[in-house]
């Protein structure tokens, strides 16, 4: 939980769809999804690999190359439509208003520059800062993510450090020019685990000291309920739940959700069988009618195989797209 | 129950279908036939003797009637010439190519064979080969052991062998201690005959690439041979041609452009050919 | 791998090549049908001029001291002696010297420049039309034999276009001086340069394009993207560092065929290099001089390819292993 968070929404996604341009066919892997980032709000996006969660992420910051297109949908940040900038317009965004931080550090790093030299490039670009500037910033902000001696870690190679360091690195990047949203595509799923929680910790308190929003992306419910103000659950390109952490946790009230829940609980209490869900992500080139998730739902009716529910809000703050709940 | 002519009939379909995905492979293909069919059928094509000066004026445009594609400065028929020069390259591209792959092959199972010094000494001397062109030495030694198309495609062929033997030895390295390599030698086979029987059938798809290419280099090279003066002169040859039609740049520039043409379609296709072959032989290896 | 201990290392290997050299040249004069002497001297050659080039080149002497005194020659710089041009070889290949390493230089500047360049803007933007036209030049420019590319530039831009002259290094009846002489030296460079460069552009640009395909394909280069790097920079500063090595390492294996390419580009552009002067040599049978000419350019290959392979281990460590 992240603290006071305002009203005011400094993302919005609507109905965004990106496609892929196959051989085979066309791929919907985001099909009509909303979300909304408020100011200093944690969000959570959360689903299996294969959803879409990436894909919306690099939509957001308009990172998606061909084959993909975004299709429709509209990105508004702070009020400025994303989708129109120009190229340039757009770098200019990226790194500076919006920052992102991505899942293994090894690969995200330019092997023959030094780790000092990456982060200061962000800072130069959008500050323009003079070169010493720059390196005293940088050391800095080294020092402030919890690296020992930030002085000799400027002139390391990526190669030399270490998996948690590394991901220092990509955060002290994504953090340097004080972005009013930072992004993070499973930051820790490449990391082992004990250095998993203290990055999780170092971008909470991160992003708590500099009031960063932060659109947390992920597969792994923990870090959800540890990290975020509102959930966003997400299935085969589609918002199937959206609402507090407490109410997702609470009571979920989309299968899939349940779902999802009783796997992470069923490992974590020990329990005899861990639940799975039966079943896999649907093809997204040729997507079921109806709801995507009825051909693995114990609760499928025949209505959920003719029109794809709509996101209703059932209370205040949590809704669901699934015909078990219509709004009265 | 699919009996041995039926498998084989089905992987020439198999290999035939994958060929054909390559497009500028089968042009290569179209064009190496055509080619083919000219040089076998010179005589009936060519309406003049190639290497016979005045067959008619000098300096005659093309498309005049009687001479397709005009006269050079001695009054040879051109049209005859490039005809005729087709058989040339052919010959010395193929022949050159195969004597390089036999010599290469060899050397190449020999020194992965028997490794040690044999294999070192062997390998020092093609890495010379890597530096140094071939058509250098090509130059120096057909220039002392005499011009002609025979010592030429010789000297082509025994100076190409470095880059099959490389493959082969590579090849032969990597297979020796494949499972069914060890399953022969179970058997009781000589090393010998698992050379021959087991490793050598799987190492020629490569070199059937290898020595397609190897075609188009003996082509280049031989045109730099003639066009330097190192031709056979009792052979109609587009290197000579080219070497020639300089000295005419003005008054006759199609001289100049019509057997260029002719080396690089013929070094294309042959070029293509070998990279879709490599398509239809090598399908694990394409990369995409 | 020390550098040192890479170097020597090095070093020790080319000997053998050269050997390899001196062997070829010297098994070449004996490969002559018939009495090498008679060969070199000429068919109308008296016996007396004949017994002559016996005696000078020592062909009567049993074939290992032969070869013993060809290498101490050698190793002396004596490169043997021109009957045509009544000249040491040596000194002949001296005076051409300097024009063939200005032709080769400059190709393999042009070369490596602009095949970069071609191969780094095409690899950005992937199967569109300015990759498929270069991708497809290059292909073009691989079949096509080096010395008639040069004729046919003589032909459209020296000919038909008046632009460039056709041939030579300067142009011979004009006294020019200083920086006149300079550029008119450059006027007449330029065909022969692209000429020779030809290939060898289309070469780079193809492992350029290559390399750069596969590492615009890796994470860091989104890093980059997302921290707002224009994508400019993104090419030229973030990626193509990663792609130079393999263009480095191509560069270094080009070097015997820029050179050998430099003998038929100086024989179409009648440059005065030592190209030239092993065609002469070629077409006048001066068969001490082609011997002459063959060691010298054989050994500066070796001697450059090493020198290039000293270099990149100096700047990349890991090459040493």
């Amino acid at each position: 939980m992240i603290g006071k968070q305002s009203n005011e929404i400094i993302l919005h996604v609507q109905d965004l769809r990106t496609y892929f341009y196959l051989r085979t066919g066309i791929l919907k892997a985001v099909d009509g999804v909303t979300i909304d980032v408020h100011q200093r709000e944690a969000v959570g996006l959360v689903g299996e690999s294969g959803c879409g969660k990436s894909v919306t992420a690099f939509s957001i910051m308009r990172l998606i190359q061909t084959p993909g297109k975004i299709v429709e949908g509209k990105i508004l940040f702070k009020d400025k439509s994303l989708l129109d900038l120009t190229p340039r317009s757009m770098t200019q965004v990226r790194g500076q208003d919006i920052s992102m931080v991505f899942q293994d550090p090894m690969t995200y790093l330019n092997p023959v520059f030094t780790v000092g030299n990456q982060i200061m490039e962000t800072i130069q670009i959008h500050r323009h800062t003079e070169k010493k500037e720059a390196k005293e910033k940088t050391i800095e902000l080294l020092g402030s993510t919890g690296l020992p001696d930030p002085e000799k870690v400027f002139n390391y190679f990526p190669h030399q450090l270490s998996g948690g360091m590394r991901q220092r690195i990509l955060i002290a990047m994504a953090l340097s020019c004080n972005p009013s949203l930072l992004i993070a595509d499973e930051p820790t799923t490449a990391l082992d685990v004990t250095v998993q929680a203290q990055i999780l910790q170092l971008i909470k308190e991160t992003i708590q000291q500099l009031g960063t929003s932060l659109l947390l992306i992920t597969h792994d419910l923990g870090i959800v309920a540890d990290t975020c103000d509102t959930v966003y659950v997400m299935y085969a390109g589609k918002i199937v739940e959206r609402g507090t952490v407490w109410q997702i946790f609470k009571h979920p009230l989309h299968p899939y959700t349940s779902g999802l829940l009783e796997c992470v609980l069923s490992i974590d209490e020990f329990k005899k069988e861990i639940k799975t869900i039966e079943g896999n992500v649907p093809y997204l080139i040729n997507p079921p009618s109806g709801c995507r998730y009825r051909t693995r739902c114990p609760f499928a009716m025949e209505k959920c195989g003719t029109v794809e529910p709509p996101l209703i809000e059932i209370e205040d703050g949590h809704a669901v797209a699934c015909y078990l709940h219509e709004a009265d | 129950m699919m009996g041995p002519k039926n498998d084989s009939l089905a992987s020439l379909n198999d290999f035939w279908y994958r060929y054909k995905k390559n497009k500028a492979a089968v042009m290569g293909l179209v064009v190496g036939t055509a080619l083919f069919l000219i040089a076998i059928l010179a005589p009936v094509i060519a309406p003049f003797n190639p290497i016979r000066t005045l067959v008619g004026p000098v300096f005659l445009r093309p498309l005049t009637p009687g001479y397709y594609l005009g006269t050079d400065s001695l009054g040879r028929d051109v049209f005859s010439e490039l005809v005729y020069g087709t058989r040339t390259a052919l010959i010395v591209g193929i022949v050159a190519a195969a004597i390089g792959a036999a010599v290469g092959t060899v050397i190449g199972m020999v020194s992965g064979f028997f490794g040690g010094i044999v294999d070192d000494v062997l390998m020092r001397i093609t890495e010379m080969f890597v530096v140094i062109p071939i058509f250098f030495i090509a130059l120096v030694i057909v220039s002392f052991i005499g011009q002609n198309v025979n010592n030429v495609i010789m000297i082509i062929g025994l100076l190409s062998w470095p880059v099959v033997a490389r493959l082969t030895r590579a090849e032969f390295l990597s297979l020796r201690e494949r499972e069914f390599v060890q399953a022969a030698r179970v058997d009781g086979a000589s090393e010998v005959s698992i050379m021959l029987r087991e490793i050598l059938p799987n190492v020629l798809p490569i070199i059937t690439v290898a020595s397609t290419l190897q075609i188009s280099s003996a082509i280049l090279i031989e045109a730099g041979l003639s066009f330097l003066g190192l031709g056979d002169s009792n052979v109609a040859d587009w290197g000579i041609m080219l070497q020639y039609a300089q000295s005419f740049i003005y008054q006759a520039p199609w001289l100049i452009l019509l057997p260029g043409i002719a080396i690089t379609l013929a070094t294309l296709a042959f070029n293509e050919i070998g990279d879709g072959l490599n398509d239809a032989l090598n399908p694990k290896l394409k990369e995409r | 791998m020390g550098f040192k201990q890479y170097a020597v290392k090095r070093v020790l290997e080319a000997i053998p090549a050269i050997l390899g050299v001196l062997v070829i040249g010297f098994f070449a004069v004996h490969l002559t049908p018939g009495d090498p002497a008679q060969y070199i001297a000429g068919e109308s050659a008296s016996p007396d001029e004949v017994a002559f080039v016996t005696e000078n080149l020592g062909l009567d002497k049993p074939l290992l001291t032969q070869f013993s005194l060809y290498i101490q020659h050698f190793l002396h710089g004596d490169l043997g002696y021109s009957f045509v041009q009544a000249q040491p070889v040596a000194d002949l290949i001296w005076q051409r010297l300097p024009n063939t390493i200005m032709l080769v230089l400059c190709a393999y500047a042009v070369a490596l420049v602009f095949g970069v360049m071609l191969g780094v803007l095409a690899a950005s933007k992937p199967y569109s039309t300015f990759d498929n036209v270069t991708s497809i030049l290059a292909l073009t420019a691989y079949g096509m034999p080096g010395f008639w590319v040069g004729q046919l530039l003589i032909l459209g831009l020296a000919v038909y276009l008046p632009i460039f002259p056709s041939n030579g290094m300067s142009s011979v009846r004009s006294n020019l001086l200083g920086a006149d002489y300079v550029l008119n030296v450059a006027w007449h460079l330029v065909l022969p340069v692209l000429t020779l460069a030809l290939v060898d552009l289309a070469e780079q640009f193809r492992i350029t394009r290559g390399a750069m395909l596969e590492i615009l394909n890796q994470d860091f280069v989104t890093t980059a993207r997302a921290k707002g790097v224009s994508e400019g920079k993104v090419l030229f500063r973030h990626s193509l560092r990663n792609a130079l090595l393999p263009v480095i390492t191509i560069t270094g294996l080009r070097v015997g065929s820029v050179f050998t390419g430099a003998i038929l580009t100086e024989t179409v552009f009648a440059w005065p290099g030592v190209g030239r002067l092993m065609f002469t040599s070629v077409f006048a049978r001066d068969y001490p001089m082609i011997l002459g000419c063959f060691t010298f350019i054989s050994v500066l290959v070796v001697g450059a390819s090493l020198v290039t392979d000293l270099c990149y281990a100096y700047l990349d460590p890991r090459i040493r292993y």
